[in-house]
């Protein structure tokens, strides 16, 4: 129940800075794209609030802990409770933010619309692309925190964004691993320095994040028990994130993993038409923001496709860019990696083709390729690409949660952790 | 007979080329990058790739596995565990301490560690034989230890208890400095905080020229790099001056007439840091800028307006300054 509330109120904050857009944005036709995908998320959430209301199997159980529960529930209120009293005490100063993200709000509080805001890059040629990179969600976040005059710091939302992260990996994985496990997983999620550091930095990450951890979450749960609202709030939280942040494609790759599933395993059949749903209003949403883009500015964007852009970057396999871009790659997800790798090998090695372990393990190699093959396709056309490292680590942070979930799965079978199943 | 002894100096190569690209990555690690390249006046990641390449050949398609020297294996294993070992330690012991406490300790790279692993882990690859990974005969090989399963489950425990020590403690440096800040400053407004975090320098400078400057002026700022990331950085100094416009400069000239333009103001900035980047020189602008007057930002000190019909660059050699230009129309 706790994750079908987070995930209504994520999805009607969307529908809600979607259409903000629109108005602000008014009478601009070309965002009109938004204003669809924003009608077809309202009517996604109410038909998923009608199935799940209809869902006779809903409880409320009391949970259950161990010493070693209770103290990693302390350690995890110890972790958001630093997060909240360090944004009581600070302002916007994250360079991103302070550049793009809090400076767009501020700039809409002041009037200017979001398409008339590439004018402000007329003579910065460098950057002409800046304001429009990314998505508008964060800075109408910022943008409406200051319009209904909070007194607290903005960072106050991402405090709660991790305490929504913090909740969403306890009840998404607490069937699979037993409650006192999940609060171990809860722990490290939020306790990495990834996904902490996110929630200290007023940037699209730690949204982007819950966003697409909720999504999966809900996804993998479809496909165990098919219920049908799940499949609904989960395609469209992965697809909705696109408006958090645009340059990671991680709905191809959940769309991909659904109709390779299909595809290889009978059994799994019935996830083709979702997949391919994912896929369409993936295309829809993508083009939503894209659309508006070009239209309302000449900007340029970070990757460009053309045929020399393409056929570079396939030559570079025989030249070693390949093998230099993938150390650079694992140095700069080390450690991490090599948890992916480990969680990978242990689906593996389980050698049982049921829904939960083929759609992880797909997940898991697919979003990674994404990651890789993104920054090698980037390394040919940006001469900063060797600065992506740690925006990329901060941006896959949703790995980070359903990884350890794997691996402490393998630790919920062993006789040593005492486990307590909800 | 002439194939396989063909067969053999190609196992002989390939076995001296993998412990040679070894011991040189080992070597990069222990002194700095770069230095096979300054020695060998070969780039050791072409090597490398040179060697995985026919590796992976030689493996693949001489299927060399049955002439491969027993010892070989065992050696593979045994260089790829302890630079597990060895890499591990490392990144345990700086997560607990300080970044590049190995390196000032111990004289090691631990990011280039990652080299001589990769290329143990490729040497496993290349000499171990498929019977020492499952012999399914007489049920025995290394997979047998992994379906012991508590031996794995014990294993992920330990990297469980490693994640969480290493996530407490990362954490702990992270916000040290600005926990005791907090409790040192309890009372700060938060101009003060801003200032703390975004530097005094700059944010004194950005305070100065919001003061001295109309809403609706446009300024012109240096180019975006070192000395200047912020004040040359438009998308970051536009936050502080916003309604203001700022066009970018660059080094020696304004890019653009001042004269004929819509520019009130030329920004007089020395550089808020000590590191600098693309040839850049502290002190802008560095060339002669029409002026009304000039207002100089001065610690301690009532501002100084200077009534000069033309900004010239050479009279600012040397000096560090802070101030604004108003252009002359």
């Amino acid at each position: 129940m706790t994750n079908f509330i987070i995930g209504t109120l994520l999805l009607m904050m969307m529908a809600i800075e979607k259409l903000s857009f629109v108005i602000i944005e008014y009478p601009i036709y070309f965002s009109v794209p938004t204003l669809i995908s924003a009608v077809v998320l309202i009517f996604a959430i109410v038909y998923g609030l009608k199935l799940y209301l209809k869902d006779s199997s809903i409880s409320i159980k009391k949970i259950s802990l161990s010493r070693a529960g209770w103290f990693f529930l302390f350690l995890t209120i110890i972790i958001i409770g630093m997060s909240f009293i360090l944004n009581f005490n600070r302002w916007t100063v994250g360079w991103d933010a302070v550049a793009l993200y809090d400076a767009r709000a501020k700039f809409l509080y002041s009037g200017l619309t979001f398409s008339k805001m590439s004018d402000l890059s007329n003579y910065d040629p460098q950057n002409s692309y800046y304001y429009l990179l990314y998505p508008p969600f964060t800075s109408l976040v910022h943008y409406h925190w200051m319009l209904l005059s909070i007194k607290l710091p903005v960072g106050v939302y991402y405090s709660i964004n991790l305490l929504l992260l913090s909740l969403i990996v306890f009840n998404g994985f607490n069937k699979k691993i037993g409650n006192n496990l999940s609060l171990v997983l809860a722990f490290l999620s939020i306790s990495s320095i990834s996904i902490f550091s996110s929630s200290i930095l007023e940037y699209t990450n730690l949204p982007f994040t819950i966003y697409i951890l909720l999504g999966i979450i809900f996804i993998g749960d479809y496909l165990e028990n098919r219920t049908v609202w799940k499949l609904i709030y989960g395609i469209s939280l992965i697809v909705c994130s696109q408006w958090i942040r645009f340059q990671e494609p991680i709905w191809l790759g959940v769309a991909i993993a659904m109709i390779v599933m299909a595809i290889t395993y009978k059994k799994f059949r019935h996830t083709l038409i979702p997949g391919v749903v994912v896929l369409l209003f993936g295309f829809f949403e993508r083009y939503s923001w894209s659309s508006f883009i070009s239209a309302s500015s000449s900007t340029n964007t970070i990757v460009n496709f053309n045929l020399i852009n393409i056929i570079e970057p396939i030559l570079g396999i025989f030249t070693g860019s390949l093998f230099s871009i993938g150390l650079f790659f694992v140095d700069s997800w080390a450690p991490l990696i090599f948890v992916y790798i480990i969680s990978v090998a242990v689906i593996i090695n389980r050698r049982t083709a049921n829904a939960h372990n083929v759609f992880y393990l797909l997940i898991n190699s697919l979003i990674i390729m994404i990651y890789f093959g993104g920054l090698y396709f980037v390394s040919f056309q940006s001469i900063w690409w060797d600065k992506l490292g740690d925006s990329l680590v901060r941006s896959s942070a949703f790995l980070i949660p359903i990884n350890a979930m794997i691996l402490l799965s393998e630790l919920s079978k062993t006789k040593f952790i005492n486990v307590k199943k909800r | 007979m002439k194939s396989k002894k063909v067969l053999h100096s190609y196992i002989g190569a390939l076995i001296l080329a993998w412990l040679v690209v070894l011991m040189l990555s080992i070597v990069e690690s222990a002194t700095y990058p770069g230095f096979v390249l300054k020695h060998l006046y070969v780039d050791l990641l072409s090597i490398i790739f040179v060697v995985v390449i026919l590796g992976f050949f030689i493996k693949i398609f001489l299927k060399i596995e049955r002439n491969v020297p027993n010892y070989l294996e065992k050696v593979a294993i045994c260089i790829s565990i302890i630079l597990s070992v060895v890499v591990f330690l490392c990144n345990f012991i700086e997560g607990i301490s300080y970044t590049n406490y190995i390196f000032s300790r111990f004289h090691v790279h631990p990011k280039l560690l990652y080299t001589p692993l990769f290329l143990s882990y490729f040497g496993l690859f290349l000499f171990i034989k498929k019977d020492t990974i499952w012999n399914k005969s007489n049920n025995a090989g290394l997979a047998k230890y992994f379906k012991t399963i508590y031996k794995v489950r014990t294993l992920l425990l330990i990297i469980c208890f490693w994640l969480i020590f290493q996530n407490l403690t990362v954490i702990w440096q992270v916000l040290r400095n600005d926990i005791l800040f907090m409790v040192k400053h309890r009372e700060s407004t938060v101009a003060e905080k801003m200032r703390y975090k975004v530097g005094d320098k700059f944010y004194k400078f950005v305070d100065f020229v919001q003061k001295n400057t109309p809403p609706y002026s446009t300024i012109l700022i240096p180019p975006q790099g070192y000395p200047w990331p912020q004040t040359g950085n438009p998308s970051y100094i536009r936050y502080f001056l916003y309604p203001r416009k700022v066009v970018v400069g660059k080094e020696y000239e304004a890019n653009i007439d001042l004269l004929k333009s819509n520019i009130d103001y030329v920004l007089i900035a020395h550089g808020e840091t000590d590191t600098t980047e693309f040839g850049f020189t502290h002190g802008w602008p560095k060339f002669d800028v029409p002026s009304d007057y000039v207002l100089y930002m001065e610690d301690d000190k009532e501002l100084i307006r200077q009534y000069e019909h033309m900004y010239l660059y050479k009279n600012s050699i040397g000096k560090e300054q802070w101030g604004i230009i108003k252009i002359k129309k």
